[in-house]
């Protein structure tokens, strides 16, 4: 009886970690780009399914090409190299004739013209990703097959959901590390409080928007490599991503790295638990919490900025 | 009860599994049912048959101006994966019809797309009924859209066929005496009553029973009828647990945690589209499927999307028998139509809506011609409504009619097992029961009779 109630804590608590990485990877690229650049933009969420398209045809193609002559680990390693390197190194590349070509014309614009612009594009990019992989769903497991399961009482656990876990707090303390200790961080800090100043001071401001903005990136797109192996994309899940990354920059707050960590637990957990025990109230969780913190701390939990 | 489970209207009942054996062992059962074709006019091209001059029918004038018809189904958002093969097979059934000249040989049908996916579906729904006046609208792939839609078709008395939903409250609630509206596919009685009896006759081992539907029109009313028919029909089973996810949904792991821990013998799922897609990958990695034979009653398509996902003998059914591996081959009809889908758009119709599609058309396109046939004049509005009310007919899927007095096509009951091949995931051995056993007579609501099995 004791055993059995730890066991199905520790998959609601796995369930709840790793929809929170997902979480932490969509919104904090939003909530810095937004913080920091102050641009609004809805198009950030479609870069998590962007990367997971490309990581789809990624696996797929190299299990065609080189599938049984590598060996698992070697395997492994290939796909580990491939989702984590390649994937948002590419999707950033495309983030970044974006930015340069769709997103910086909007720049210092009212967040409504900001709003609309980028609800454009997340729509073309929509379409786009539809045209490239058609409509079909797209999945690609072989990375966590390779992994395999690990069992528990009552069901098994995909490792690959640990191993998601554990690059996503990697990654949350490289850049908490890289925000309260390098100098980048500190006038990236500094831009957020007052550009101009920063700029006064002789500091290239542009390179470092592109900085902050190619991190932005390449954290969604290496939430949707992650995502992918223990679950499938399919067409027009980026609307439903713009939602969940609202509520990570609600819930935790403008530019605020602490309140994207602290926003995506609450919300996977909140999920996690609410899905099990209350099911019929998933959906109206997340929203119900995004009102209670907005009627406690407007800011959000950790912001400094009006929302 | 006889349902016809063979041809013999036998249940075959042999090896019935170890419920807590792995899937890749299971047996089911051997052998399976063939459909009880009634001959109808099962043509596959058109003509006109005036020329044939049967009794000295026909002969009247055909319109000059081609049929104008709107189809409607979602062609993005996460349901296009099951609204694209659809409208591809619309689009091709009606060019084919135009290759042979169109209705009755003569009159060329102009097909509009139309995407579902818009926030005013009885907007939209108006314009092409009044402002763009097609002579024909068919549509709609989600039951809550139309729910909205039958009202309003019925007060402009616009030709509408519903092509796809399965809603039971369409003609139970919504719209109680349809005149215009018709619905060419089963309703999702057939799904639901079929697989509690699938449950009854071929799974007598199974002790506890979970649902997991989506959480709107289709998802509910599903649940609802397979609630009421396992009571009815006095199974001896326990509903342990009924959840209803977003719908769409994208993070199924908590909802398998919790299947897990209940660990049902079967679960009950009319998940369907991009959601049946991501809950049945994320529940093998959750190995949900290792002692829980799943039944996914309009989730065949999935074997499409995802083939390298598909464990080996969980349940699948297509909302009727709309699979185009390991049917019956009812007929050339079915060969002809899987050939020409996949000589057309180099895949399978996996899909079972690309089977409605042209079950939605050709049943338009028979009774115009059943009517010019029988009266000698191509049909007015209201003659049509006549000639499709008890319209029967030969389809890629067997023999659909549409009972006197009903303004609903009933379909049998399709179920088979995941057969994993070399090249695509088959189903074996399928079970078929006839279409009295799980619909309602026309004079009944599904409720009512459910509750008097």
């Amino acid at each position: 009886m004791v055993q059995q109630l730890i066991s199905e804590q520790l998959v609601i608590l796995l369930n709840g970690l790793s929809g929170a990485a997902t979480l932490f990877l969509l919104g904090t690229g939003l909530s810095l780009i937004y913080g920091m650049l102050n641009f609004l933009n809805l198009a950030h969420a479609a870069f998590l399914p962007l990367g997971a398209y490309l990581a789809a045809s990624l696996v797929h193609a190299t299990v065609d090409a080189v599938g049984g002559s590598l060996g698992f680990v070697g395997l492994f390693v290939v796909f580990l190299v491939l989702l984590l390197v390649v994937v948002p190194a590419v999707v950033s590349a495309i983030g970044l004739v974006m930015e340069r070509t769709a997103f910086k014309p909007l720049y210092g614009l009212e967040d409504d013209y900001q709003l609309l612009a980028t609800f454009g594009i997340i729509l073309m990019m929509e379409d786009a990703m539809k045209f490239i992989w058609s409509g079909e769903p797209v999945s690609a497991t072989a990375p966590s097959n390779l992994l395999g399961t690990f069992t528990l009482p009552g069901g098994t656990y995909p490792w690959w959901s640990v191993l998601t876990i554990l690059v996503t707090a990697l990654v949350a303390g490289t850049l908490y590390y890289f925000f309260e200790e390098t100098r980048l961080g500190k006038i990236t800090l500094a831009m957020a409080e007052d550009e101009e100043a920063v700029s006064f001071a002789g500091i290239d401001t542009r390179s470092i928007h592109l900085k902050v903005f190619v991190i932005g990136i390449a954290l969604a797109a290496l939430g949707g490599a992650l995502y992918l192996p223990t679950a499938s994309m399919t067409t027009g899940l980026a609307l439903e991503f713009v939602i969940l990354a609202f509520a990570v920059l609600v819930i935790g707050g403008l530019g605020s790295l602490k309140g994207a960590i602290a926003a995506s637990l609450t919300i996977g957990m909140v999920q996690a638990y609410g899905a099990y025990y209350v099911p019929v109230l998933e959906l109206a969780l997340v929203f119900l919490l995004m009102a209670v913190v907005m009627l406690i701390k407007p800011t959000g939990l950790f912001g400094e900025i009006e929302a | 009860m006889a349902s016809s489970f063979d041809p013999d209207g036998k249940i075959v009942k042999r090896g019935i599994p170890n419920i807590k054996e792995k899937i890749g062992r299971r047996r089911f059962m051997k052998g399976a049912g063939t459909a009880t074709v009634a001959a109808s006019m099962g043509l596959a091209g058109c003509s006109n048959p005036a020329d044939q001059g049967e009794d000295g029918s026909g002969g009247g004038p055909i319109p000059d101006e081609p049929l104008r018809i709107a189809c409607i189904g979602f062609t993005s958002g996460s349901a296009s994966v099951f609204g694209v093969p659809m409208m591809q097979s619309a689009r091709m059934t009606v060019d084919r019809i135009n290759e042979s000249g169109g209705i009755l040989g003569e009159r060329e049908i102009e097909m509009e797309e139309f995407d579902e996916n818009v926030d005013e579906v009885v907007q939209q729904y108006r314009r092409l009924a009044t402002r763009e006046d097609f002579d024909v609208i068919f549509g709609y792939i989600s039951s809550a859209n139309v729910l909205s839609v039958a009202p309003i078709a019925e007060e402009l008395e616009q030709p509408t066929v519903v092509w796809d939903t399965g809603t039971t409250d369409l003609f139970d609630d919504a719209v109680t005496d349809p005149q215009y509206v018709f619905r060419t596919c089963a309703s999702s009685s057939t799904d639901a009553v079929g697989a509690a009896r699938l449950l009854q006759n071929a799974l007598p081992e199974v002790g506890t029973v979970a649902g997991v539907n989506q959480d709107y029109a289709f998802g509910r009313n599903n649940w609802d009828l397979f609630e009421r028919a396992v009571e009815s029909l006095g199974i001896d089973v326990e509903l342990v647990d009924a959840r209803f996810t977003p719908f769409p949904n994208d993070d199924y792991s908590s909802t398998i945690s919790a299947l897990n821990s209940t660990n049902p013998d079967f679960i009950y799922s009319s998940h369907w589209g991009g959601d049946a897609v991501n809950f049945i990958t994320q529940a093998n990695n959750q190995g949900l499927f290792d002692d829980t034979i799943p039944c996914f009653t309009a989730g065949s398509h999935v074997m499409g999307n995802i083939p390298d996902e598909i464990p080996e003998g969980i349940i699948f059914g297509a909302r009727g028998p709309h699979y185009p591996f390991g049917t019956q081959q009812w007929n050339t009809l079915h060969e002809e139509f899987v050939q020409n889908y996949q000589d057309e758009y180099d895949e399978p119709p996996y899909a079972h809506g690309a089977f409605h599609a042209w079950q939605a058309i050709w049943a338009y396109v028979y009774s115009v011609e059943r009517a010019y046939n029988l009266s000698g004049e191509y049909p007015s509005k209201d003659q049509w409504v006549e000639s499709m009310e008890g319209i029967g007919f030969n389809s890629p899927s067997g023999f659909v009619n549409m009972p006197q007095g009903s303004h609903n096509v009933t379909e049998p009951s399709f179920y088979g097992f995941s057969d994993p091949q070399e090249d695509r995931v088959a189903l074996r051995d399928t079970v078929w029961i006839t279409p009295e056993q799980v619909n309602p007579p026309a004079s009944m609501t599904t409720g009512e009779w459910i509750d008097q099995l």
